[in-house]
């Protein structure tokens, strides 16, 4: 199989001596095994061939990292990624610290290679500079959409833009709404009200908020509240999977109506395709179900919409 | 030299460890040996630009990182929209968690539900091909259609004449009866070829209409 590699030299001390591997100075020995150390920690990030090989040979003392040309690719793609201090993979920033810090030391003179069919590629350069590589900060996820739940004194209604008004501590919140959603809550006046909302959040101005669901009891709100809350910052499949087994246990116990509450939640243009994906599979052998249908139809015309192919 | 350019049957067939692939995808893939010839089938699937093959070894239900040099090559599905990836992955955890195939070349239209549970409307269990456990998985992600293949399209003409008993023989608790209408094969090229539709089910009359020009793209990608 063809072979490319990354190559470091040690090419003098710091007296100005060229290095042999049979005659090194301790300070090259040392340096030798930082480069070794750090070489055999890229191979296990990258090696995943199973052949990959690290070689020590004459000629200055070399250290190669000799692998298949993807897992080289897969390195001379992460050295500017950490040189620019953007990676957020610890495992590729240290060892490519340790090279960087043995390099910025004043004494020993190094050449670094990416070596393809003989061309050289020099990648020194992204260990000289002074900046210590560093683990970027992970992005904190910030949700597409926001679902807020508010419990608070239910004050006005209506207008001409209908909109109904939840007072809580000393904040009023405006949740828009159509009249039919403004009528239903209109018992609620005066009332505690417990009311979800979808939240759009305007840069320097106050989220704006459309309305959702109401809730009669606290039960249900109780337990969407935070499930909602968590569930918006989770990351990955994990998500998909608390709605998933949320679903599932309210289908399993046959609360249609709950779970009716529970989907509307997500029927919403914001909403991501894996979550609106994950409810149609779930819900798949309940489609026909009369409390359930209408809904899920919604979701489907959603997850339509923004995939821009029918839904099979 | 200039390459002539490729056709767009060639073009959507992509190396899965040739690096450049998009953040999100949702593939198809098949293993292809020296002569270009396809040995193996799985699913792969990049989200956030972190690649997992999906298959059914014939022993055991893998999810892992897309290996790098066994020469995996794949279609995105048409059927499915990138961005549904992280669903799909999900999907394909639950599976892993609750499948447990044995090897044989039976498609009853079986799959597997969200839950990650072999839904069959047969008796005798779960057997299947890396071909039949990848459609499984495919099926199962589907809401308004049921069947991801139309698998009574296809016969067991592509299987050799003993396959049948010896396969009653290495499962003699089975009912033959039972078994023998679902023995049948669909290949991983059929199967790559299926990726190419965005009709469902996939009918064999339609595989059959590209299935050449899909061999001869993962030939002319072997070399």
């Amino acid at each position: 199989m063809k072979k490319d590699k990354i190559e470091f030299r040690i090419k003098t001390d710091s007296k100005g001596t060229d290095i042999h591997l049979d005659n090194m100075s301790v300070e090259a020995a040392k340096a030798l095994l930082v480069l070794t150390g750090a070489l055999t920690r890229i191979a296990e990030l990258t090696g995943k061939s199973g052949d990959t090989k690290i070689s020590i040979t004459e000629g200055s003392a070399c250290i190669a990292l000799e692998a298949p040309p993807e897992e080289i690719t897969e390195i001379e793609t992460e050295i500017p990624v950490v040189a620019s201090n953007k990676s957020t993979k610890k495992d590729w920033v240290e060892p490519l610290r340790d090279i960087q810090e043995l390099i910025c030391k004043n004494g020993l003179t190094f050449t670094a290679n990416i070596i393809r069919d003989e061309n050289e590629t020099p990648v020194i350069n992204y260990f000289k500079q002074k900046k210590i590589f560093k683990v970027a900060r992970k992005k904190r996820h910030k949700p597409e959409f926001g679902i807020r739940f508010f419990e608070g004194k239910l004050l006005e209604n209506g207008g001409q833009n209908p909109n109904i008004h939840i007072e809580i501590g000393a904040e009023t919140f405006t949740v828009s709404c159509t009249e039919e959603q403004a009528l239903k809550v209109n018992a609620f006046l005066f009332k505690t009200v417990r009311v979800s909302a979808w939240e759009k959040k305007r840069k320097g101005q106050r989220s704006s908020y459309t309305f959702c669901d109401a809730y009669g009891t606290p039960e249900v709100f109780n337990d969407f509240k935070p499930f909602i809350e968590k569930n918006l910052t989770q990351e990955g499949t994990e998500p998909l999977n608390e709605i998933h087994y949320k679903l599932r246990d309210l289908l399993e116990a046959k609360k249609f109506a709950v779970a009716k509450k529970f989907i509307r939640l997500f029927c919403y243009e914001k909403v991501d395709m894996g979550r609106l994906r994950a409810i149609l599979i779930i819900t798949k052998a309940f489609k026909e179900e009369p409390t359930l249908k209408d809904m899920l139809l919604n979701v489907a015309e959603i997850l339509k919409a923004k995939t821009k192919k029918d839904i099979v | 030299m200039e390459h002539a350019p490729l056709n767009p049957i060639e073009e959507k067939l992509v190396k899965s460890d040739g690096g450049g692939l998009p953040k999100n995808m949702i593939a198809v893939a098949v293993q292809v040996d020296a002569d270009g010839i396809c040995r193996h089938s799985g699913l792969v699937i990049g989200v956030k630009g972190k690649y997992e093959l999906f298959h059914y070894t014939g022993k055991e239900v893998k999810l892992e990182p897309l290996p790098i040099g066994e020469w995996y090559l794949h279609k995105e599905l048409e059927i499915l929209n990138a961005d549904e990836s992280v669903g799909f992955l999900h999907h394909c955890q639950m599976i892993l968690d609750s499948a447990n195939p044995q090897y044989g070349f039976v498609f009853d239209g079986s799959y597997y539900n969200a839950q990650g549970h072999y839904v069959s409307t047969n008796p005798f269990g779960e057997y299947t091909t890396c071909v039949g456990f990848c459609i499984n998985t495919i099926t199962g992600f589907l809401f308004n259609v049921e069947r991801y293949f139309q698998v009574e399209d296809w016969g067991a003409e592509n299987l050799p004449d003993w396959y049948f008993d010896a396969f009653m023989a290495k499962n003699s608790h089975l009912n033959r009866e039972q078994v023998q209408p679902h023995i049948r094969r669909i290949t991983p090229a059929e199967y790559t070829t299926s990726a190419y539709l965005e009709q469902l089910p996939i009918r064999k009359e339609k595989v059959d209409e590209l299935i050449e020009d899909v061999k001869a793209a993962i030939v002319a990608k072997r070399n």
